[in-house]
């Protein structure tokens, strides 16, 4: 009878109309924060803390470079008025407006007998003034006269210069042209490319995806509309910070995941056609495919608010598993069979086989990511819904549509093939050798840094380390952290830590360190300073003595005696008072302030940063740090131990997901033979597969476990069926051919995904690879039955 | 944030520079600065031959003698050395007395060291006003007219046997340091020279170099 088209293509739109629309009405999150693993220390929790809101989280840095310097500063002054007025950001700077006599100079200038180290008593007495004086003097001969004049003589201690060196500190840039530029590649030095800095701050965090998204667009629109492509000026556009990388990981990952999805639809599309011969046959196994992932999306959505992008990536390629369910089916049916039929006969093993796969999976959601356990969920929801939509409504779709079952029950298949299976003994050797070989490695190699699992493309990782060198960024592997109820608090505290960190100087355990309190000193600080100021009468009796002879005017020293008495009366400077925006982004890394815990009453503590340079000696800084009840942060061992932690909880819970499968096996096999074979073969073939992994020094981070996991799922699926007792031939070349037919489909797919431009997604799908090879061999060899010893009866 | 390899503030140069001293035989026949200046008549004629006299000068060597009146000592400062100058930016002041000292200007970028000490270096790109004072007598011994009135009104008076040349500030920022340049010259039949130079500070200080040929 020839089939009818309609009841399957019906269901296949419902099911299309079902997931659509869940889709469409998902809020698709971007933000990468929940990427971030949950931390457990108060060290830890500050880090991703400071990932996600901090600072220098909200910078985009950019550079210009590939044209002449003037052109360069013509096109930094454009892009920055632009991106102003965009309102994208909330500051963009570029340097304009720090000439000679810029704000911030100023500002610095004013406050310097506030601010400096050199106000001291010892620094206004006759004695010092003197040597001052006569140190003006001859600058004052000398060509450097004008420099002289206009700071020398109001500020003869030096304060400002003292001053002016703190807080210029580590920054490499330069100006040009009234612009920033990186002070390293100024033109002149033979070999060096000049390059326009621009310092933006966005909104929101870097982790942000959307927001950050759209300020790289605002920043590239204003560059294309100034730098027409008619006219080939030879500019480029170079951009780095937290929200480019974020978006540049996320847009790798994005355009893998489409590529991929797209090709690997069409190559399993057309695997199952040259398999099964008929387009109604593959509509009906797209039916659970398509339901399972609606599904999953929906429960993702209602048990997390919202589906995460990235999980919605990966859990579609992942969801080609689930064409397995359906092809299962459909491939054993027998010629004239119906498929409750079907069913019936290989029911146990396909629903051991889900199962145990769900079980599996469970594991990833204790990982302690997040993101990995919204992955977990919508793997289980999928691959569950995709199995129970082919148990339940693909049967009775089946008969209403009469689709003739594709009968490949050819014993000839059964008879060249299975007597490979006498290399049973070689696959035994093979696996002995595996787990020898990982006995004598001392086991698989774990990874211990987030690198492994970061997506970004290497070129652009280059660009931001380059601009955020010129910029001076503070990029410290060991920071410090003071807390306290103000900022006041916070910078006494600093103050009173500098003994401590000046000996760690002296022997040689740190080269310098940078705090807030050495840029913005405590007010307590700041009026002891003011009380060493001499009085008004009292300063111009010790300057007259010691300007005595030197032939200077008494007018000479006006603009000095005025500045001094005004700061003896001034208030003291708190955060708040620097008001100048590249003052306060210089100190707004090193003293700021967090909210409370949940918005507690009594508002947030502020938090001083210590960041020392040159460390040789981390443990000692550490434990000193300790010592003094400053919380010690050790970046790169607290990223490692996360990663750590993470990957060990993750193997917890795949062991416990595996026991909990061994149990159903038992309980549903009913033998303990038959448990060891289904086991055993899935056991070695994870053996084989970390033992090739490791062979070429591959680590193992949380993708190759997460990996390795589907890996087994689906060497279940092979183990069960291959197992199952008492077949015909007929049956058994069924089983074979479907079986190598969702291999196929699976190397296929993951092999795709093996050449993805990302690695993340390249280790995934080398390891599936390995992994769904191992197992198809391993199921083969060990769970079926040799050649010869087969039995003939058809299982009722 | 500025360039912090000198001190917070610029070094002015232009008090430190210059000259031409002795009679330079510019290749090829030139004129007699009297002959180019008869057609024209008026400041813009004489402009432009001193600027065209000027511009034959390849290299210079000078003694000079400097004197700084500034308005926060009572005395006068003096200072003498030696001057070198190479087109058509090179110009290097030598002081002998009263204290040693290097100036060299060169290429965009200015180099200063005190007492043999080690040369702090300043990059003029990075400091327009202190690239405008260095253009005011490297320009004039260009005789780059258009470089020079990037920065300053340029007026000339005298006669081709002795001209002074006027520059007053065109920015804002450069009026703030600096009132007026004068140059005095004059043109002896073989090639422009100048004779002196004086510099008033926008806050009242007046230098005056003052310069004599070499030997």
């Amino acid at each position: 009878m020839k089939p009818r088209a309609t009841p399957i293509l019906l269901a296949l739109l419902a099911a299309l109309a079902f997931t659509g629309t869940v889709l469409a009405t998902s809020r698709i999150r971007t933000d990468m924060t929940s990427l971030l693993p949950r931390a457990r220390t108060p060290a830890a929790r500050f880090m991703l803390r400071e990932l996600q809101v901090g600072a220098a989280n909200r910078l985009v840095l950019i550079g210009l470079d590939g044209a002449a310097p003037d052109r360069l500063a013509a096109l930094s002054r454009a892009l920055t008025a632009r991106l102003a007025a965009s309102g994208a950001f909330t500051l963009v700077r570029n340097g304009e407006g720090s000439l000679s006599g810029a704000a911030d100079e100023r500002f610095l200038f004013a406050h310097r007998y506030l601010l400096s180290p050199a106000t001291t008593g010892a620094a206004f007495t006759t004695a010092a003034l003197r040597q001052d004086l006569r140190r003006l003097l001859a600058g004052l001969q000398s060509s450097a006269a004008p420099l002289v004049e206009r700071f020398g003589l109001a500020d003869p201690p030096g304060a400002a210069l003292a001053l002016a060196r703190i807080w210029t500190g580590p920054s490499r840039i330069g100006l040009r042209d009234g612009v920033w530029f990186a002070a390293d590649r100024r033109a002149g030095r033979p070999g060096d490319r000049p390059r326009a800095l621009i310092l933006a701050e966005t909104r929101t965090g870097g982790m942000d995806l959307a927001a950050g998204a759209d300020a790289i667009a605002a920043i590239r629109t204003g560059f294309a509309a100034l730098t027409p492509p008619g006219a080939p000026s030879g500019v480029k556009l170079r951009l780095g910070g937290t929200a480019v990388l974020s978006t540049a990981a996320e847009r790798a990952v994005r355009a893998d995941v489409t590529r991929l999805s797209i090709l690997s639809a069409l190559i399993v599309a057309g695997l199952l056609v040259w398999r099964f011969r008929s387009p109604l046959v593959i509509a009906a196994i797209g039916i659970p495919v398509v339901l399972g992932i609606g599904v999953a999306a929906l429960l993702v959505r209602v048990v997390t608010g919202g589906v995460q992008g990235m999980a919605l990536g990966f859990g579609m390629t992942m969801l080609g598993v689930s064409v397995d369910y359906p092809v299962l089916l459909i491939g054993h049916r027998k010629r004239g069979e119906a498929p409750p039929a079907t069913l019936r006969r290989i029911g146990r093993a396909f629903a051991l086989a889900v199962a145990t796969a769900l079980l599996g999976l469970s594991g990833m959601a204790f990982a302690g990511f997040p993101a990995i356990a919204q992955l977990g969920l919508f793997a289980i929801a999928g691959l569950g819904a995709a199995a129970l939509a082919t148990w339940k409504l693909l049967s009775p779709l089946v008969v209403a549509a009469d689709l003739a079952p594709v009968a490949f029950g050819d014993p000839a298949l059964v008879a060249r093939l299975e007597p490979w299976r006498r290399l049973r003994p070689v696959g035994i050797a093979v696996t002995v050798l595996a787990m020898g070989f990982l006995v004598v490695r001392g086991g698989p190699r774990y990874a211990t840094d987030l690198a492994a699992l970061s997506p970004v493309p290497r070129g652009t990782l280059a660009v931001d380390a380059a601009l955020r060198a010129e910029i001076g960024a503070p990029d410290a592997g060991q920071l410090g952290l003071v807390e306290g109820p103000s900022a006041e608090a916070v910078l006494r505290a600093e103050e009173a830590l500098a003994p401590v960190l000046d000996a760690l100087r002296a022997r040689g355990a740190i080269g310098g360190v940078e705090d807030a309190a050495r840029l913005l000193p405590s007010m307590a600080t700041q009026r002891a300073r003011q009380a060493a100021l001499p009085a008004a009468a009292v300063l111009a009796r010790r300057l007259d003595a010691a300007a005595t002879g030197l032939g200077f005017r008494s007018e000479a020293f006006a603009a000095f005696r005025a500045d001094v008495a005004r700061t003896r009366h001034m208030a003291p400077l708190g955060p708040g008072d620097l008001t100048d925006p590249a003052l306060a982004a210089r100190l707004a890394p090193f003293l700021f302030r967090r909210d409370g815990p949940r918005g507690g009453p009594g508002g947030g503590r502020w938090y001083g940063l210590i960041a020392p340079s040159g460390v040789t000696d981390p443990a000692l800084v550490g434990a000193k740090l300790r010592a003094a009840g400053v919380l010690y942060v050790d970046v790169a061992a607290e990223t490692a131990r996360i990663v750590t932690q993470s990957t060990a909880s993750a193997l917890h819970a795949m062991a416990w997901g595996g026991v909990a499968a061994l149990v159903v096996l038992l309980i549903g096999l009913r033998s303990w033979r038959q448990v060891a074979v289904v086991a055993g073969s899935v056991l070695a073939a994870l053996a084989i597969a970390l033992a090739v992994l490791t062979a070429f020094h591959v680590q193992i981070s949380l993708l190759q476990i997460v990996a390795l996991q589907f890996a087994a799922g689906v060497g279940l699926d092979y183990a069960l069926f291959f197992a199952r007792r008492q077949l015909d031939a007929e049956e058994r070349a069924r089983t074979l051919r479907t079986l190598l037919t969702c291999n196929a489909m699976t190397l296929l797919t993951f092999g795709l995904l093996a050449t993805a431009a990302t690695p993340l997604l390249r280790q995934i799908g080398l390891t599936v690879v390995i992994g769904a090879g191992a197992a198809m061999m391993t199921a083969f060899l060990f769970a079926g039955p040799m050649p010869g010893r087969a039995t003939t009866k058809d299982p009722a | 944030m500025a360039d912090r390899r000198l001190p917070p503030v610029a070094r002015r140069v232009a008090l430190a520079a210059i000259l031409a001293a002795g009679r330079v035989h510019a290749a090829g026949a030139a004129p007699a600065l009297g002959q180019v200046a008869a057609p024209a008549s008026g400041p813009t004629g004489l402009l432009a031959a001193v600027m065209a006299r000027l511009a034959t000068m390849r290299a210079s060597r000078a003694r000079f003698t400097e004197q700084k009146t500034l308005a926060a000592l009572t005395l006068p400062l003096s200072s003498s050395g030696h001057l070198a100058y190479r087109r058509p930016d090179r110009l290097e002041k030598i002081t002998d007395w009263p204290r040693p000292e290097v100036l060299l200007v060169r290429d965009h970028a200015l180099s200063l060291s005190i007492d043999g000490g080690p040369p702090e270096t300043l990059d003029l790109d990075a400091r327009p006003e202190i690239g405008a004072l260095v253009e005011a007598i490297l320009g004039t011994l260009a005789g780059d007219l258009p470089g020079l009135r990037r920065w300053y009104h340029v007026a000339a008076a005298g006669a081709p046997d002795g001209w002074h040349l006027t520059l007053t500030p065109r920015t804002d920022a450069l009026a703030r340091l600096v009132r007026r340049v004068t140059i005095d010259g004059a043109d002896d039949g073989t090639g422009a020279r100048i004779d002196r130079i004086t510099t008033e500070a926008a806050n009242g200080d007046r230098t005056v170099m003052t310069i004599r040929p070499a030997r």
